[in-house]
């Protein structure tokens, strides 16, 4: 689906200065120090380049705006001159998004991070795109508030970025998505405009323009700004954890508890090999597969619902196996991705997260499918999470070795088969990760006919196309 | 060994970690460059280790893009320490002479004088302490520091004149002996200086039983440095904070601070180096203040973009973070801001312009 390839227009030395009326000399950068760390963000071939180098394309410049109105003037330059523009948050993003690839200017969205107001009465916090996840919420903690959305990415991610990538949260299963989160954006189009959708709990005014640019990856449009609503800090935190011989009435038990209403902060159950993995230094031994549940708010009310969570669990052949395997996991629920550096330095060493979704009719389906597709490609862990009335998201982690200059090629090999496997199974290519590079080949039939709709959009609202292009294949 | 060799395990996780202390870092938050952060100084480190990239002005400068606050090892399940690698990054950047031009002023200041400034602070010291403390043959040795003797004046008057009030007569400094700790030295990259410098200084004080400072930088660097050039006086070093403390204990305060509001402010050096975060607090409560927290306090405290020459290199970007600390004070609601440590009160004070910051010793001078 990816479009021709077609390379940034030239940064003339009259555009570099046309940029610095707008931006600033103190804004911007063609260091090459710079050029190289914003050539990436933590998609394996960056890594692999770090390892062993490697050719990759650059940006060619580097600015760091205040505002949407230097935005805008930006992207409308850009416009007139066919220079690609890739907005860039705090790069963490994994499957390519922030990847300039087709060069052109790098837009470092940090500058913009400030909390804008704290409206309690209505419960919204309205924040500039920049600020990373974990200063809005230390800040909203203050306040005795909080998102309730926790990315593995918290530290290094920004809230522009997670609304470009349509994010999720380990909270998501009580608090919702990105996209449940947000009420109010102020964007900027690729042709320069600047467009402000104002904080409603919902209005039946045509179709909801926020939820189109949720998920853009960039492409549509820069965010600038946005609206989120915050909650109150729980009254308590309950943590409960079970485990099942048969992975099935796993899945049967997480069905239930969606379907009854029940709606606990977290619950994800982890197959055999992935617990092998997750729990190798915790005391409890467990049999099968492991459940950890999470449920908080007020204190009466989540210890009913905790009650009736693990009844369900009971009730299909769950054995209590108390809140401490639960409770070691939120404790280091970051873990997970400082072992990346023990990893990845080592020459030929694969390492990477695939999700993706399913409804439950389909669920065992795709995870047998890609299971069996990616039999003898190392070890492969998986778990389920972010849990639906209709389905939930699958994690794979995958880890092999193979030769340095194999590395990517066998990646790539890795991605198909589980791309393949989840389409031919049911499955949704991706839950929250998103697109970027990654998944290219596989969006024109995840989107049908919407494929052409998206262009034709793109078109008006980008006509030049300067926006990240390529990225949704725009 | 090389430097590369050394600080093989930190340039090896930070480069390949996806940047977990990106939100912590304080130049990087300054800066909003993804080049300064963490990550980003040790993968510059990796490259230039594999040979893909030169040891040029522009890589070199890099290395001087850190404050030393080490808030980053707070968020690193590694525990990896940044400040060293970065200032033997700055050693070699020394050798291979591309040391930015402003620390070249600070050797030639030292070889002139012994301290970064280039003054004579051995005699304005003189001038501070009263005659009946300037006693080379105390028991206790006040160790002043530079950046209080030529900065903080009146934290070096207020101390003394609680040491009075306390008739504690044990304590002097040493009109001989060197005012600065050297710090400034390895911070940029001076290393072989550095090691001259220890030599002398450390003689003298080894004579002590008791070394005592009010510059919290200058307190780890006689506890942990000196010790590991041959002079192991770590157990004999301490805060002024937490020898008042003991001194304090049974004394009440004169004048009632009943109602004076009072944020604390955690130096980096006293909070992450030394672990010393509750005296204070105690002591402001003692002598009666009601304690207002910043929003990230204690160990997790943020830097004033006061150490690790950055003041010197990047004096903006310095202000900026002392003016987004000075913006957190006011966030509290408090009065008054009280910290312990010269530099801190230099940058929150924005160079004694504001009135409101004052250190320990000063508030509690005030009060006995």
């Amino acid at each position: 689906m990816a479009t021709k390839r077609k390379k940034s227009g030239k940064l003339t030395r009259q555009r570099r200065q046309e940029i610095q009326r707008i931006i600033g000399l103190n804004n911007m950068s063609s260091d090459h120090l710079d050029l190289f760390n914003y050539s990436k963000a933590l998609e394996h071939e960056g890594h692999v380049r770090m390892r062993s180098g490697g050719e990759s394309e650059l940006p060619q410049l580097v600015v760091w705006p205040s505002g949407a109105g230097q935005i805008s003037r930006l992207l409308a330059l850009a416009t007139e001159h066919g220079i690609n523009v890739v907005p860039y948050g705090a790069g963490s993003n994994l499957v390519g998004a922030a990847t300039p690839d087709r060069g052109g200017i790098i837009l470092d969205m940090k500058r913009l991070n400030r909390i804008v107001a704290l409206d309690e009465t209505s419960m919204i916090v309205t924040v500039q795109a920049g600020i990373i996840g974990e200063t809005l919420e230390h800040e909203l903690n203050e306040s005795g508030f909080t998102l309730g959305h926790y990315p593995s990415s918290m530290y290094a991610s920004t809230v522009g970025g997670w609304l470009a990538m349509r994010a999720a949260g380990h909270f998501s299963t009580r608090y919702g998505k990105i996209e449940d989160l947000v009420v109010a954006l102020e964007a900027t189009l690729g042709d320069g405009s600047i467009i402000q959708l104002k904080p409603k709990p919902r209005a039946a005014v045509g179709p909801d323009f926020i939820q189109f640019l949720v998920g853009g990856e960039g492409a549509l449009a820069v965010i600038t700004e946005a609206s989120l609503r915050i909650h109150h800090l729980p009254e308590t935190r309950l943590f409960s954890s079970f485990s099942f011989e048969k992975l099935e009435d796993g899945l049967e038990t997480m069905r239930l508890i969606m379907r009854k209403g029940l709606r606990p902060a977290a619950i994800r159950l982890y197959d055999e090999a992935d617990i092998s993995a997750a729990f190798e230094d915790s005391p409890v031994e467990v049999r099968g597969t492991m459940m950890l549940l999470i449920v908080e708010g007020l204190k009466s009310v989540a210890t009913a619902e905790m009650r009736l969570v693990e009844n369900c669990a009971v009730d299909n052949g769950g054995v209590n196996l108390g809140p401490y395997p639960s409770q070691d996991w939120w404790r280091h629920h970051y873990d997970v991705a400082y072992r990346q550096s023990k990893i990845l330095p080592k020459p030929g060493a694969v390492l990477d997260t695939i999700e993706v979704s399913s409804t439950w009719t389909n669920l065992l389906g795709v995870y047998s499918g890609v299971r069996k597709a990616l039999e003898g490609e190392g070890r492969v862990m998986g778990h389920f999470s972010h849990a639906y009335p209709e389905g939930c998201s699958i994690s794979f982690t995958i880890s092999t070795e193979t030769a340095e200059n194999k590395s990517i090629a066998t990646l790539d090999r890795i991605w198909k088969k589980t791309m393949d496997a989840t389409v031919a199974a049911g499955g949704s290519i991706s839950h929250h990760f998103g697109i970027g590079l990654r998944r290219l080949n596989w969006l024109p039939a995840e989107l049908g006919e919407l494929a052409e709709v998206l262009k034709r959009i793109k078109k008006e609202i980008d006509p030049a196309g300067i926006l990240n292009p390529g990225k949704l294949g725009l | 060994m090389t430097l590369f060799e050394k600080h093989a395990r930190e340039i090896q996780y930070c480069t390949f970690c996806p940047k977990m202390c990106r939100f912590a870092c304080t130049v990087a938050d300054a800066e909003k460059r993804e080049t300064v952060t963490p990550t980003g100084k040790m993968s510059l480190l990796h490259l230039l280790r594999e040979g893909r990239i030169k040891l040029d002005p522009s890589t070199a400068s890099i290395f001087y893009k850190c404050t030393h606050c080490m808030t980053c090892r707070e968020y690193c399940a590694h525990d990896i320490v940044i400040p060293p690698v970065l200032d033997e990054a700055r050693a070699l950047a020394v050798e291979k002479g591309l040391a930015p031009k402003e620390l070249v002023e600070v050797q030639k200041n030292f070889a002139a004088t012994g301290n970064p400034n280039g003054k004579n602070l051995k005699a304005m010291l003189a001038d501070l302490v009263p005659e009946q403390y300037q006693n080379s043959q105390a028991q206790v040795l006040y160790f002043p520091g530079c950046a209080a003797t030529l900065n903080q004046q009146q934290m070096i008057t207020d101390t003394f004149k609680i040491f009075e009030k306390l008739d504690i007569d044990y304590v002097g400094v040493d009109p001989l002996g060197e005012i600065c700790c050297g710090y400034p030295l390895t911070a940029s990259g001076f290393t072989d200086m550095f090691e001259e410098h220890v030599k002398k200084t450390g003689k003298r004080l080894a004579n002590y039983k008791k070394i005592i400072s009010g510059c919290p930088t200058c307190v780890y660097y006689l506890k942990t440095i000196y010790p590991e050039h041959g002079f192991n006086i770590a157990s004999r070093v301490e805060h002024t904070t937490t020898f008042l403390a003991e001194r304090l204990e049974k004394v009440e305060p004169a004048i009632n601070a009943r109602g004076i509001k009072v944020c604390y402010y955690d130096p980096c050096y006293m909070s992450r180096y030394l672990g010393v975060i509750e005296p204070p607090r105690e002591l402001l409560k003692k002598f009666g203040a009601e304690l207002y927290e910043m929003t990230y306090t204690g160990a997790e405290s943020r830097c004033c973009g006061g150490g690790g020459m950055f003041t010197a290199t990047n004096p903006k970007g310095a202000l900026s973070i002392a003016r987004k600390r000075w913006d957190d004070f006011l966030a509290t609601g408090a009065d008054l801001l009280v910290t312990s440590c010269p530099s801190c009160e230099w940058m929150l004070s924005e160079k004694g312009e504001r009135k409101l910051v004052v250190d320990l010793v000063n508030f509690i001078a005030g009060r006995l």
